[in-house]
């Protein structure tokens, strides 16, 4: 047996621990429900980090609530701000999710078993934590209930042509699907958990989540056939969540939206930030959960061969607005035109140039093969595409709306500490939800890794 | 009792009490209580309208106030009046706000002396006292000055009328000294000008409306020279009858003058030039109707041609042209003032122009002085300095100043009147709008006067007013109750007088004024006056005659030259607060400057090339911050924002009167004009930057042509229904009325009355300076102006474009906006969740956030929520607002014409924005009545809509200016 041809993980575990494969299984439990189980002072003081946050956040949507959104930098003419770009932003984190567990799953992609249940929890927060914001964003919240088509007395209906209606069940779809596909991932994870936990709380919890599950054969087969199938349901879903996100702004009359490619350009950006956000969570996972054994570079390395890939279609995504609005010229739409010269030379063309050094320039150095396959590298890089993505939105809702027709109109834009104190909330809650997830929840899948080896 | 029993009876019990609910009884009738009871034939929910007159300028514009329960909440020009026939300015519109502003003097006031030392600590204050202690402190300093031989004197703002005749009494019967009027625009050059020319003290009305050919020297007709209300109609109505070429001359930048046919720029004081080369022309070639007599012509001074293209900078051919332009008139017409009368050969300029307007013939006919406004109270700067004179030598005992500057802050520095006031022994003043926060104010105020009296508003007591020759406006209280504790004039000194001389019997003023009305008009003519609103009798003919011995006097000491060569600062009157009068006023502080857009703040304009010169780096900062200049001249120097204004002259600035410097003003002592032309400024770059409230991003269009240039016909004209189109034809959803309007911008003079007009009539909240700043102004209308290359200017009235096909509408996701079945973009506050999608998908821009509760932020401070119209909402914060073409006017029209069961009339139901336009640019109506207004208007050769290309289809036609050869 040549040492790496055969090896159950498909990678370069070291020779040395061969034997270490040959107790596998049991190995794998012990190491992945260690992880779960420990919380160690470090996982307070970051869940403490994150309520604050989440603190702040809450106080500062409090403010806004009780003075009007006054209290926001949103002016004439931009309407639409941070929020509505923390709102697109965390739609996109969601989105690499459903893209590792469903498509790569339906392609037998393996290496999606290392991150699948974290991408999917990912998902999960991310979808809670973005639809808070069309709520932050309405100027009376009290009545988001709205914008939901409910039966009432006085035959009030929303207005099915409006993109934001589109969103509401976009999102809300989006977001059931995550949760039951992930939950169903689950199930036998739970069952696992309910036999190794000792506590008798754990387990009586763990066994009401896991539903009775006793891994009989017939219950593999109800359960492969319906993950197959929600596998199926959600691949199309990865397409439409974000292409309904980017008509929001496709929709509209103001150039710099008003777009045919906005719906591919906007779900490889998805694409794109979602698998940054990843490798932002996983790389030092692995490191503080003592995972090195089962993700290996190999299965980084094709995460950043899909960063490389969709940040091309990113760029592809720049060139092609830019190159329009320079090939129909002055002459031709002095809107479009002035508007894409304004992006790149001004007030704003800082936040301009920032989104393509993070998203255009920054993942060209992933064609170095020694670089990509280098985690500290690849964990570097990975912020500045956060960066750049959230940048991204944010040139393209106010930069547009800061000169969109009339001279007279045109605007600055300035975001308060409101709106920084509720984006840094988001990121607080989102953390919230992930720490306690990652305590609480095998975050690898143990059994679809197990089944590798069988 | 058993079970059929039982269910028999509920069987009938229940179809009894059925069939006994069944039907209408005929003695039923509707019951709804009265709120107020209808006394004094006010009805509740309906308006009614009673005349007044606008006092924050002298021009005297009658004024209909609408009132709602008791309360008044929209002024409206009164229809027919001889000066302003429906139409209002921007201050007349906001002047309502002075009626119900929460920083009015609520009570008599006086400086609070001595006292605990915790009350020093704390600055200076004001404490109220009562009337009796008030009335009783001023009839001891009268006693004690009389008995110390020291003179009393009045001094107030220009007063006509009853008024004037009940201050001469009180002044008889108390020893008190009438000084002259003090105005800070006293037109005192001019009044010396005709007084030399004419020998009349009174200014004449400027026949505009008759006129075939206007030139303009200075005069800022439409801004505030006279009566600009009336200019601009004047201005439109000889556009229309005479085909009117209007030419102006000034030596700074000015909206008049960009609204003027032809403008041109003269440099500083070459006026004189310009002028004494027309009388020249006039007189040397026999043009001249009037002839000057030999001594005068001898007198005049001489301006040689060479001189006089040196200093106009205008060639021979041009200034020939000029006059044989004006020569081939048939009704010429010159106007002399502004600026250029207020400069060192200001008088000179005067005196040519009264003498052109002679031998020309304009005197008599559009000079006409038997409309002339009665200006021989009106003092000048140079009795101000006579009175500080005395003041300073301890002469003065009791000052009473009233309706006027009354902390002196236009006047100039060096009449030494502010620093010597404080010398009379008792001064009282009469104030009606005070804040007592503000520290510095109320500093000023308590070391200055020793009493404070609060004047009732002019809507609050009788009044008239002869603002011509021979007309005058009645007004009525159209308020039942004083708000605060607060008297009109009248009544404070009817009551002093009856004090002083220790008279039994008290006599209001309402009383006095009605005998006195009686014994003048007799009681029918009063009636008809009460009425209409005003009295007016037929103009009397007038004959004037050259003064020629005052004039040769006059013409001893004149000096043409006046050219400078350094940088000069003007300092202009403003369209917005006049002399600083209406700063008060919330409102016209929020209405954009419609030259710069700045709303809140100072500042001084220069032009590009200045700023360039000056190494201003305004084209890097973001938008609303400018880089602060300091200027210095002689007496005084500032330090302002400086704001870029096209089409200024390299070598000369601009900065308004209520925010200069008295120490910068000069005086000519031969007339007591102010002079507002500095000469000598210096402007240095301080390297600070300061945030300025500058609301247009931009005042240029750039190549976007949203106004189109040049004629491009392509084929638009309006929209006739059964149009051939590809697309579903947007008429076809309306059956009887498609609103529409029609903006002219050939006749838009870009005054903003329209869009105080709109404020008011709409409870648009004033939002104040920081969000302002934030670029949170709530105006659903908004004057843009765009330069263009070729110097000139034009103000785009921008509002919600009602499009047939509206990007809004779509994208709201609660139906809050929605297009009704008259063609209206409507909007359901209550129903709106505040997304902004619709604002950010308006390709106008016109959609208006309620960013916060504004009540709550003081908008609508007690007792301002009295002038709320009750016919439309103050929405709340979250919510979307916008322009609906006044939808409230127009359902209280439809209502009106269903119970006549008829279809509304053209012309039925009028906006507030075209209600109050000077020059009828505004025209609304019905577009699928091809007989109406607004459709004709559609339908011309000038008609465009902005940004039609976006496919909107706004209802919204406008008509471009017309080519000028």
């Amino acid at each position: 047996m040549s040492s790496h041809s055969t090896n159950v993980l498909g990678s370069n575990v070291p020779e040395r621990d061969e034997l270490y494969a040959y107790n596998y299984k049991a190995k794998l439990e012990e190491d992945v429900f260690a992880a779960v189980s420990k919380p160690t002072p470090l996982f307070y003081i970051a869940l403490l980090t994150a309520l604050g946050c989440v603190g702040i956040g809450a106080t500062s949507w409090a403010i806004q609530i009780i003075n009007g959104l006054g209290k926001a930098g949103i002016m004439n003419p931009v309407g639409w701000g941070v929020y509505i770009t923390d709102f697109v932003f965390w739609v996109g984190i969601a989105h690499s999710g459903t893209l590792i567990s469903a498509i790569l799953f339906l392609f037998r992609a393996k290496f999606r078993n290392r991150f699948n249940r974290t991408a999917e929890a990912m998902t999960v927060f991310a979808v809670l934590t973005a639809g808070l914001f069309p709520l932050i964003h309405l100027g009376r919240v009290w009545f988001f209930y709205w914008l939901f088509p409910y039966p009432n007395q006085r035959h009030l209906w929303v207005n099915f042509k409006s993109p934001l209606v589109w969103d509401v069940f976009a999102v809300s779809t989006y977001l059931t699907v995550s949760v039951v596909f992930w939950y169903i991932g689950l199930v036998p994870d739970l069952a696992i958990a309910r036999r190794i936990k000792e506590s008798k709380i754990a387990k009586t919890l763990y066994g009401i989540f896991s539903l009775g599950w006793t891994g009989t054969f017939k219950e593999w087969q109800h359960y492969n056939q319906l993950y197959k199938f929600l596998a199926a349901l959600a691949t199309p879903l990865v397409l439409s969540v974000h292409s309904v996100v980017s008509w929001d702004f496709a929709m509209g009359v103001v150039y710099g939206w008003h777009t045919t490619i906005f719906a591919p350009y906007f779900v490889a950006g998805a694409i794109f930030s979602g698998c940054a956000m990843v490798i932002t969570l996983m790389v030092p996972m692995r490191k503080m959960f003592r995972l090195e054994r089962y993700i290996a570079i190999d299965d980084f390395e094709k995460l950043a061969k899909l960063l490389m890939l969709t940040g091309l279609i990113v760029s592809y995504a720049y060139i092609v607005e830019l190159a329009l609005a320079l090939y129909v010229g002055k002459e031709g739409n002095v809107f479009e035109y002035e508007q894409f010269m304004y992006r790149l030379t001004g007030d704003y063309a800082w936040a301009y140039w920032t989104m393509i050094l993070c998203n255009v320039i920054s993942p060209l150095t992933l064609f170095v093969r020694k670089l990509r396959r280098n985690l500290i590298y690849l964990f570097v890089l990975s912020i500045p595409i956060n960066i750049g993505m959230w940048f991204e939105r944010f040139n393209i809702i106010v930069i547009s709306l800061a000169r969109d027709f009339d001279p007279y109109a045109f605007g600055y834009y300035t975001p308060t500490w409101i709106e920084w104190g509720i984006t840094l909330g988001s990121f607080g809650w989102f953390f919230t939800f992930f720490l306690l997830f990652s305590k609480t929840i095998p975050v690898l899948p143990v059994t679809e890794l197990k089944e590798e080896v069988d | 009792m058993n079970r059929r029993d039982f269910l028999k009876f509920v069987g009938v019990a229940s179809s009894a009490s059925v069939l006994s609910s069944c039907g209408v009884e005929k003695s039923t009738e509707k019951i709804i209580p009265l709120l107020y009871p209808a006394e004094e034939g006010y009805i509740p929910g309906e308006a009614m309208y009673k005349s007044a007159t606008c006092s924050e300028c002298p021009a005297g514009c009658g004024v209909s106030v609408k009132v709602v329960e008791f309360n008044p909440v929209k002024l409206e020009g009164l229809k027919n009046h001889p000066v302003n026939d429906g139409a209002l300015c921007l201050r007349g519109q906001a002047s309502l706000m002075r009626l119900y502003h929460p920083r009015r003097v609520r009570g008599p006031l006086r400086p609070k002396k001595g006292g605990l030392v915790l009350d020093k600590m704390s600055g200076d204050m004001l404490e109220p006292v009562t009337w009796e202690v008030a009335y009783q402190s001023i009839t001891d300093a009268l006693k004690a000055a009389r008995d110390a031989g020291k003179s009393n004197v009045y001094l107030s703002g220009r007063t006509s009328g009853s008024l004037s005749a009940l201050i001469d009494s009180f002044s008889r019967e108390t020893g008190v000294e009438r000084l002259p009027e003090y105005e800070a625009f006293s037109h005192a050059n001019l009044r010396a000008a005709y007084r030399a020319v004419l020998g009349v003290s009174s200014l004449p009305s400027y026949k505009v409306a008759n006129a075939d050919f206007l030139l303009t020297v200075g005069a800022d007709i439409l801004e505030t020279f006279m009566n600009p209300v009336s200019m601009g109609q004047q201005l439109q109505r000889a556009r229309e009858t005479n085909n009117l070429t209007w030419i102006h001359f000034e030596p700074h930048v000015s909206l008049t003058g960009f609204k003027a046919s032809e403008r041109k720029i003269l440099p500083p004081g070459s006026e004189a030039y310009l002028l004494s080369f027309l009388l020249n022309y006039f007189v040397g070639n026999q043009l001249a109707q009037n002839n000057l007599p030999a001594n005068v012509r001898e007198s005049l001074p001489d301006a040689p041609i060479e001189e006089v293209v040196r200093q106009t900078g205008m060639s021979e051919d041009e200034l020939n042209q000029l006059a044989q332009r004006m020569g081939a008139a048939r009704n010429p017409l010159l106007i002399v003032g502004g600026v250029s009368t207020q400069q060192k050969n200001g008088y000179e300029t005067a005196l040519l122009g009264a003498l052109v307007q002679w031998v020309t013939g304009m005197t008599g006919s559009t000079v006409d002085f038997s409309r002339a406004e009665d200006y021989s109270k009106v003092g000048n700067v140079n009795d101000l300095t006579a009175f500080a004179q005395r003041l300073e030598n301890e002469q003065i005992g009791v000052a009473f100043v009233t309706r006027t500057d009354t902390l002196f802050r236009t006047v100039p520095a060096q009449t030494r009147l502010s620093e010597n006031f404080a010398k009379a022994a008792f001064k009282v003043a009469f104030v009606d709008i005070l804040d007592q926060n503000d520290k510095e104010l109320v500093k000023s105020y308590s070391e200055m006067y020793d009493l404070i009296l609060p004047l009732s508003h002019s809507l609050e007591s009788w009044g008239d007013a002869e603002v011509q020759n021979g007309l005058v406006n009645i007004t009525q209280p159209v308020i039942a109750q004083t708000i605060f504790d607060t008297r009109s004039e009248g009544d404070i000194l009817l009551e002093l007088s009856r004090l002083y001389r220790g008279a039994e019997s008290a006599v209001a003023y309402a009383d006095w004024l009605k005998t006195r009305w009686t014994n003048t008009y007799g009681e029918a003519a009063l009636t008809a006056a009460l009425q209409t609103g005003y009295y007016q009798r037929p103009a009397g003919a007038v004959s004037l005659s050259l003064n020629s011995s005052g004039l040769v006097n006059a013409l001893k000491n004149t000096e043409l030259d006046s050219s400078s060569d350094g940088k000069v600062l003007y300092v202009v009157p403003s369209i917005r607060m006049y002399d600083g009068r209406s700063k008060d006023l919330p409102l016209t502080n929020e209405v954009p400057d419609p030259l710069s857009t700045i709303s809140y703040g100072q500042w001084i304009s220069v032009s590009e090339a200045a700023a360039g010169e000056l190494g201003l780096d305004h084209n890097n900062l973001i938008h609303k911050q400018r880089e602060v200049v300091r200027l210095e001249s002689g007496g005084g120097a500032m330090e302002l924002p400086a704001w870029v204004q096209p089409g200024m002259p390299d070598n000369i600035a601009t900065i308004h009167r209520e925010q200069v410097d008295p120490a910068l003003l000069d005086v000519d002592p031969r007339t007591g004009e102010t002079l507002t032309r500095i000469d000598g400024l210096s402007l240095s770059k301080t390297g600070a930057n300061a945030v300025l409230a500058i609301m247009a991003g931009k005042v240029a269009q750039g190549d976007r042509k949203i106004i189109p240039s040049g004629h491009d016909d392509h084929g638009h004209h309006g929209h006739i229904k059964g149009d051939e189109t590809l697309y579903p034809d947007p008429y076809d959803r309306y059956t009887e009325y498609r609103w529409g309007m029609s903006i002219d911008m050939e006749t838009c003079i870009g005054c903003s009355a329209c869009v105080s007009a709109c404020y008011i009539e709409n409870n648009i909240p004033c939002v104040g300076e920081e969000e302002n700043v934030r670029g949170r102004e709530m105006a659903w209308i908004r004057v843009q102006p765009y330069y263009n290359e070729e110097g000139g200017m034009d103000s785009l009235i921008m509002l919600c474009q009602q499009c047939d096909f509206a990007p809004c509408e779509n994208v709201c996701p609660v139906y809050a906006t929605y297009h009704n079945e008259e063609g209206l973009n409507v909007m359901v506050y209550n129903r709106c969740v505040g997304t902004r999608y619709c604002h950010n998908n308006c390709p106008y821009k016109v959609r208006r956030f309620n960013w916060f509760d504004w009540t709550d932020r003081g908008a609508w401070e007690e007792p301002m929520t009295r002038m709320l119209n009750p016919d439309i909402w103050v929405r709340p914060k979250g919510v979307m607002e916008k322009c609906t073409f006044c939808i409230q006017r127009i359902r209280k029209a439809k209502d009106v014409a269903k119970d006549e069961k008829r279809k509304v009339r053209d012309g039925e139901v009028i906006p507030a924005c075209a209600q109050t336009c000077p020059t009828n640019a505004i025209t609304f109506g019905n577009l699928l009545d091809q007989e109406s207004q607004v459709f004709k208007k559609s339908q011309s050769e000038r008609e465009f809509r902005v940004l039609e290309a976006l496919g909107t289809s706004p209802a919204i036609h406008y008509l471009r200016k017309e080519e000028h050869a």
